[in-house]
């Protein structure tokens, strides 16, 4: 099941009611669903924009990519913001929507401490799906490393 | 309470070689020095104490292994050849477990390169191919996902985030999940 969430309101989408996977014992958890048919935060913010930190993890040919995207709020270092954009599996997109639904509000420690048992804990992730969690776990602390690249790369005026 | 579980674990490696009395001796005596029980290739048993604090981290700091490790670049043909021969050596450990062991809920498949060994209770353990990385991919229900990549050199399947190789966790977790010793040969 891959798709990615840029093509939201797709015709394919009227197809894909309750995804599931054809043959498996076992069937996207109930919160997995819901992530994937109404994502969170899904967009893009401005990469040039010094408030704001990327990261991209993933790759296409391992099946998943995330791009995480946070603002951050210089004085009070909070995350005021966060868009995201994911190409690949349910889990995959309900990992990283559910991560960019938890850091709103955090601060950047806060945010860099969140780990991958907590999003797989909430999404009940089987087994093979927990290097989802991982991956958007990953996608975070890439998206603060980068707002604090671009802040220590800032020239003193 | 890491060095007990140590000395504890060394215990159990050596119990093999001691009658059941005279081991449950040696265990609590070792656990209480914080000393390790250790068998040389003759068969002879010796203790070893260890005065220094081990610390208390988790799995991933562990200093199993000081040696460091660099994957290699591998032909795809080379990569599959060395991850089906992890693979399917680890397969055969865990499949002659489950003939001589009675372990409840206990599962073993292996099938287009996706390991799954299922262990009751205690989870699910998934070991995968990973072609386009050219890793093993583990997924632990104790430590949780991990990506594996190969040193052609040692022959050895390392994380690279802290260099210690898959047959060391995969050990260390089995062997405290089934409660007697394990040992994957790579």
């Amino acid at each position: 099941m891959l798709r990615s969430t840029i093509i939201k309101h797709s015709p394919l989408k009227n197809a894909f009611t309750k995804p599931s996977v054809v043959g498996a014992s076992r069937l996207y958890h109930q919160k997995v669903i819901d992530h994937y048919e109404r994502p969170r935060n899904v967009g893009t913010m401005d990469k040039k924009d010094k408030s704001v930190g990327t990261g991209l993890v993933g790759a296409p040919a391992c099946g998943d990519v995330m791009k995480l995207q946070i603002k951050v709020d210089e004085v009070s270092g909070k995350i005021t913001d966060v868009k995201f954009k994911t190409f690949g599996c349910g889990s995959a997109i309900a990992s990283s929507s559910y991560m960019s639904e938890l850091v709103k509000n955090m601060t950047l420690d806060e945010a860099g401490n969140v780990k991958n048992t907590t999003i797989a804990k909430e999404l009940s992730l089987p087994p093979v799906k927990l290097h989802c969690s991982m991956l958007a776990e990953d996608a975070i602390k890439s998206a603060i490393s980068d707002y604090k690249k671009k802040r220590t790369a800032q020239p003193s005026a | 309470m890491n060095n007990i579980r140590f000395a504890t674990r060394a215990c159990r490696l050596a119990s093999r070689a001691l009658p059941r009395a005279q081991y449950t001796t040696v265990a609590r005596a070792s656990s209480h020095l914080g000393a390790k029980v250790l068998r040389s290739q003759s068969g002879i048993l010796s203790l070893q104490f260890n005065k220094s604090v081990l610390p208390t981290t988790s799995f991933s700091q562990k200093l199993y292994t000081t040696q460091t490790f660099t994957a290699a670049q591998l032909t795809p043909g080379e990569y599959h050849k060395a991850s089906d021969l992890t693979l399917e050596s680890i397969l055969d450990v865990l499949e002659t477990i489950g003939d001589e062991h009675d372990i409840d809920g206990y599962d073993v498949e292996y099938s287009q390169g996706v390991l799954t060994l299922k262990l009751g209770s205690k989870g699910t353990y998934v070991l995968n191919k990973q072609p386009p990385n050219q890793q093993i991919w583990l997924s632990s229900p104790k430590s949780g996902p991990k990506r594996y990549d190969y040193d052609a050199d040692h022959i050895k399947w390392f994380y690279a985030r802290d260099n210690h190789t898959i047959d060391e966790l995969l050990n260390e977790e089995l062997t405290e999940a089934l409660g007697f010793d394990v040992k994957l040969i790579e």
